[in-house]
């Protein structure tokens, strides 16, 4: 049996608008299902900070008197522009813009101190000026300072 | 003398018939795709040296074929007939799947949805042209776009045709990049194609974690047939969210589902023996297989179309091409498609959810099938 009888005759019809039906339901409540998790859990845990706060009303927590935090240590090293003038000769090997990366493992293989905290440091006084795209340049005046 | 000539009656130069070497190139072809042009190569290059294992031609009866029992390849075929290897891709399918993305944008899974039309489409089709019903189920199902799900349904309905329909599901996810394009060209215009997509929400921990069990609970009180594939698909998914499984994910996401690929495209290749693949009915599978494929592509598409007119936010329409599960060839093209439009426009993670989607809904569809058509 062949075309639209053959079809008809083994329930075609029926099994195509059926299953794609059910197909289509599933996943349309599956989309709906899932669309409202995050609605539940912000409702959920909205619920759970209004029964705490709650709690704490009712049966208040004795005051802690939080002590100060103590300063953080200034990392940086003091003597930056004495390191400025140790670097600056990788500097110049390297084409300009130069990475970072190329940077600390040049100072790793001539032993520097502290590679990467050095760099950080050359980074927020401005010795190394971010060029985009990871690379930066040396900035020559800042040293001379 | 008689010994030695023995034994060339017995070796594959004598014993060779034109439809062993026709079926030997075609495995090399599979290979060169894979190898030499990267055509999916972790399907092609076991599914093609297993079509050169599988017509190396030999003296039946000696327990040697996938088809005689008590041979070596009938045994690694065992987990393709019973649904297993598909069953365990699906694991390893899951651990690797993120889900974000449809979280974040549930509304894509009716692109997923849709695009699913192509196999109701193609089994009337394939019903039309004299198929039996669990045979134009199976070869519908390649509409899917989902290997293993086509594999897994045909060994369920039509087991004698898992060959054919195997290698058809593969060759044509393999295809994509050629299969795709045109049609999402021909159904959308320039217009529609530089529809940009909203960013997405941030999706937290706790929603991946409980969407799996969610979704296992939905899809699967809905459709009870797909839990083979879909059971282990959100389990996978489990493993990777919950946190504590780390380890289990990671092999689950490697050496289980490479494993599992690797014997089912090495015995899926072998079952394609020349006297038992080369028939019209492979061709017919072949041509309807290429029509569910591009009736699911256009599917998806013509569906987000219809969505835009009732949506204040557009969607690109390109994402209902990546309803069809090929994961993640579909949305790649789709990606391709959009940044050839706009450079700037980013569709992949949209596609992805759309992706995800096709998988959960091909999966269903062969549940249903499998349930409208068991005896």
């Amino acid at each position: 049996m062949f075309g639209l009888k053959a079809i008809s005759a083994h329930n075609g019809w029926a099994m195509a608008v059926v299953g794609a039906a059910i197909v289509f339901s599933g996943l349309a409540v599956l989309a709906f299902v899932i669309s409202q998790i995050h609605k539940l859990l912000g409702f959920w845990d909205k619920k759970n900070r209004y029964f705490d706060n709650a709690s704490k009303k009712k049966n208040p927590l004795p005051e802690i008197t939080a002590k100060k935090p103590a300063p953080e240590p200034a990392l940086c090293p003091s003597n930056l522009p004495a390191l400025a003038i140790l670097y600056r000769p990788l500097v110049e090997s390297l084409e300009t813009p130069f990475q970072l990366t190329d940077l600390y493992v040049l100072a790793q293989d001539r032993d520097f101190p502290h590679p990467h905290l050095t760099l950080s440091c050359f980074r927020q006084a401005n010795f190394l000026i971010p060029q985009g795209d990871g690379y930066f340049t040396w900035n020559q005046p800042q040293e001379n300072q | 003398m008689d010994l030695f000539l023995s034994f060339l009656y017995n070796t594959g130069y004598l014993l060779a018939d034109y439809r062993q070497i026709i079926m030997i190139l075609v495995g090399c072809i599979f290979v060169y795709l894979g190898v030499a042009k990267k055509y999916e190569p972790f399907l092609l290059v076991p599914i093609g040296f297993g079509i050169l294992v599988g017509n190396v031609p030999f003296f039946k009866g000696f327990g040697i074929g996938i088809y005689e029992d008590n041979s070596v390849l009938h045994y690694l075929y065992f987990g393709v007939t019973t649904g297993l290897y598909p069953s365990i891709v699906f694991l390893g399918l899951g651990a690797m799947t993120d889900f974000s993305s449809l979280l974040a944008r549930p509304i894509l899974m009716m692109l997923g949805a849709a695009a699913q039309m192509g196999i109701f489409f193609t089994m009337l089709s394939a019903l039309a042209l004299g198929f039996l019903p669990t045979e134009a189920a199976s070869i519908g199902i390649i509409g899917g776009a989902d290997g293993p799900t086509s594999i897994f349904l045909t060994a369920k309905l039509a087991p004698h045709l898992i060959g054919p329909i195997a290698i058809a599901a593969y060759s044509y996810m393999a295809l994509i990049p050629v299969i795709q394009p045109p049609i999402m060209r021909l159904l959308t215009s320039r217009e529609e194609r530089l529809i940009r997509m909203p960013d997405m929400r941030e999706v937290s921990k706790r929603e991946k974690l409980i969407f799996p069990v969610v979704g296992l609970l939905l899809c699967c009180f809905l459709a009870p047939s797909a839990l083979p594939l879909l059971g282990t698909f959100f389990f996978g998914n489990f493993l990777k969210e919950c946190g504590v499984t780390d380890r289990l994910a990671q092999t689950a996401r490697t050496a289980i589902i490479d494993t599992s690929t690797i014997f089912l495209g090495l015995t899926v290749g072998a079952s394609t023996q020349g006297d038992v693949f080369l028939t019209t009915k492979s061709l017919g599978i072949f041509v309807l297989g290429s029509v569910a494929f591009s009736i699911a592509t256009a599917s998806g598409i013509i569906f987000a179309k219809i969505m835009n007119l009732f949506l204040k936010v557009k969607i690109n329409p390109l994402l209902g091409a990546a309803g069809v599960s090929a994961v993640p060839g579909s949305a790649r093209e789709v990606q391709l498609m959009g940044q050839h439009e706009d450079p700037t426009n980013y569709l992949l993670m949209d596609a992805m959810a759309c992706n995800c989607s096709g998988v959960i809904g091909s999966a269903i569809c062969a549940g249903v099938l499998w349930s409208f058509l068991i005896v």
